[in-house]
């Protein structure tokens, strides 16, 4: 198996390399990491959507999208790279592609183990420390070619991640990073110091060897260098990055397998009020209308807050978010959780309608 | 082929499509065996309508999971229309990729030379057999 070791280079570029050798019908083992940040679109993700892109063009960051699956990420320093390219036809593919992420993230594992660090996998493809994700990883078919794509945050600027994504309001992107912190971890946070990049690279070069069979290092030439510029600019051409993506009708980011952060508006008032629905107008004028921001795990509300509700704190909704925690998001069961709270709203003199309620609790 | 649905009246790609001619134009959609290996699929982005493509320019792009794949033109030619309902549903891949499921409607420049490059007939049972050997690994 030939080793592409880059070492540092730019963050495109640790995207474009596996692109190449897909292209060129080379298989190898590529371990790098970025010097400098970019934005990584999955292949399917919408840029409009998912990006603030006025805030990367303020930062001169670069976009590209991949042609893999997985979500958005940002590169940066403090991550190495793993990434496997194998021709379809290849012995040690699995016929499910996706559970092959087993095989894959196996030798990221044991390096991990090597630092002390008591990682495992957490299904489909993640792999974590202490329950906190602590890796990355995406998939693809490429030009007849598997490729599996895989990092170690060794550190990671959550607040830097915050600001790249589009996010509706400034509690949703706090929360965001509330999440990330409560959620990802990284080598340094473990460990209590950063290990050097070039340990963890040998360390996962030494477990994919002991899988894979001797590894024969090979240089990045010009040829390869020349071949993988040509393949940034095909990733971050405008129009392919612009292409249509995943929408959603509400705004939801992935923080790991198990964990989301999601915007649920709420459209209508959903107080007893003689001006209900759409005629029922704040102090100033505006429609009574609010949101939940939800954080979601494991399908169970670990955080719900509920925003600009014009009578948010005559209908009690900040004890509903009470009601609603650890509930899990079931209908039946976030039924019975506002039945049981408008019960004992109820004993206040005031209620809630039910029916609105669970309809945008509950809308996609 | 037991462990796939391989319909005898259909064409097949290398890369595990199906072909189904209609007069002059034909039908293209994933295969039993390609809905197997990707497994759940959710998300698809289909071509759109009134672009030309050449043979073995990307036609669609599909994701499952983390892992994402793409479904190449068999031949060169216009798409005259795509399965709309993929979009909102692309479970219809995996429910009834024969059926609801189908991807688009493609008028090839040339019907009669893009279905020599394709595999149909007994060759399709065998092509699905060697296939299924390839991938089938423990899992």
């Amino acid at each position: 198996m030939n080793l592409y070791r880059l070492g540092a280079v730019p963050g495109i570029e640790t995207q474009a390399i596996y692109h190449t050798l897909a292209q060129q019908r080379q298989e190898g083992l590529i371990i790098c990491r970025p010097s400098t940040p970019c934005v990584c679109l999955g292949m399917h993700d919408d840029l409009m959507q998912e990006v603030d892109i006025r805030y990367c063009t303020r930062q001169s960051l670069p976009i590209i999208r991949r042609e893999i699956g997985g979500g958005l990420v940002l590169l940066d320093r403090g991550q190495v790279f793993f990434q496997l390219v194998l021709r379809s036809d290849n012995p040690c593919l699995q016929r499910r592609r996706d559970s092959f992420f087993c095989k894959f993230l196996l030798p990221a594992v044991r390096a991990l183990a090597d630092f002390g660090l008591q990682a495992k996998i957490q299904t489909p493809a993640d792999i974590v420390v202490n329950e906190r994700k602590i890796s990355g990883n995406g998939a693809g078919d490429l030009n007849g070619f598997a490729v599996f794509t895989g990092n170690v945050l060794l550190n990671f600027d959550r607040l830097f991640m915050s600001r790249v994504l589009r996010l509706p309001g400034r509690r949703f992107r706090e929360l965001t990073r509330w999440a990330m912190e409560r959620h990802l971890t990284t080598m340094a946070e473990e460990l209590g110091y950063e290990p050097e990049a070039e340990q963890v690279e040998e360390r996962l070069i030494v477990h994919f060897s002991d899988w894979l069979g001797k590894m024969e290092p090979v240089d990045y030439s010009d040829d390869l260098r020349q071949a993988v510029e040509k393949v940034v600019r095909q990733l971050t051409d405008p129009e392919f990055l612009r292409l249509p993506g995943k929408r959603r009708l509400l705004r939801q980011v992935k923080i790991n397998e198990k964990t989301y952060v999601r915007l649920q508006p709420i459209r209508e008032c959903l107080a007893d009020n003689p001006g209900k629905g759409n005629e029922c107008r704040r102090e100033n004028g505006g429609l009574c209308q609010g949101q939940l921001i939800a954080v979601v795990q494991n399908g169970r509300l670990v955080s719900a807050e509920f925003h600009q509700l014009c009578r948010r704190q005559r209908c009690g909704l900040d004890q509903l978010a009470q009601y609603l925690h650890s509930v899990r998001w079931y209908e039946p069961d976030i039924r019975r959780a506002v039945a049981d709270w408008n019960r004992d709203l109820s004993l206040t003199g005031h209620w809630i309608d039910e029916t609105l309620m669970m309809h945008w609790l509950l809308a996609e | 082929m037991e462990k796939y649905h391989i319909p005898q009246d259909l064409y097949y790609t290398a890369d595990h499509a199906w072909v189904q001619v209609e007069g002059e134009n034909i039908r293209i959609g994933v295969s039993d065996f390609m809905q197997k290996l990707a497994g759940e699929i959710t998300f698809i982005r289909i071509p759109r309508a009134g672009k030309a493509l050449a043979a073995g320019a990307t036609l669609c792009s599909v994701q499952s999971g983390k892992w994402a794949g793409k479904i190449l033109a068999p031949m060169a030619g216009k798409i005259l229309a795509a399965n709309g309902e993929l979009p909102g549903n692309p479970k219809l891949l995996n429910s009834d990729c024969y059926g609801a499921g189908w991807i688009c409607v493609l008028e090839p420049e040339d019907l009669a030379a893009g279905l020599k490059t394709l595999i149909s007939g007994p060759e399709a049972d065998a092509f699905f057999t060697v296939e299924h050997e390839k991938y089938a690994k423990t899992e």
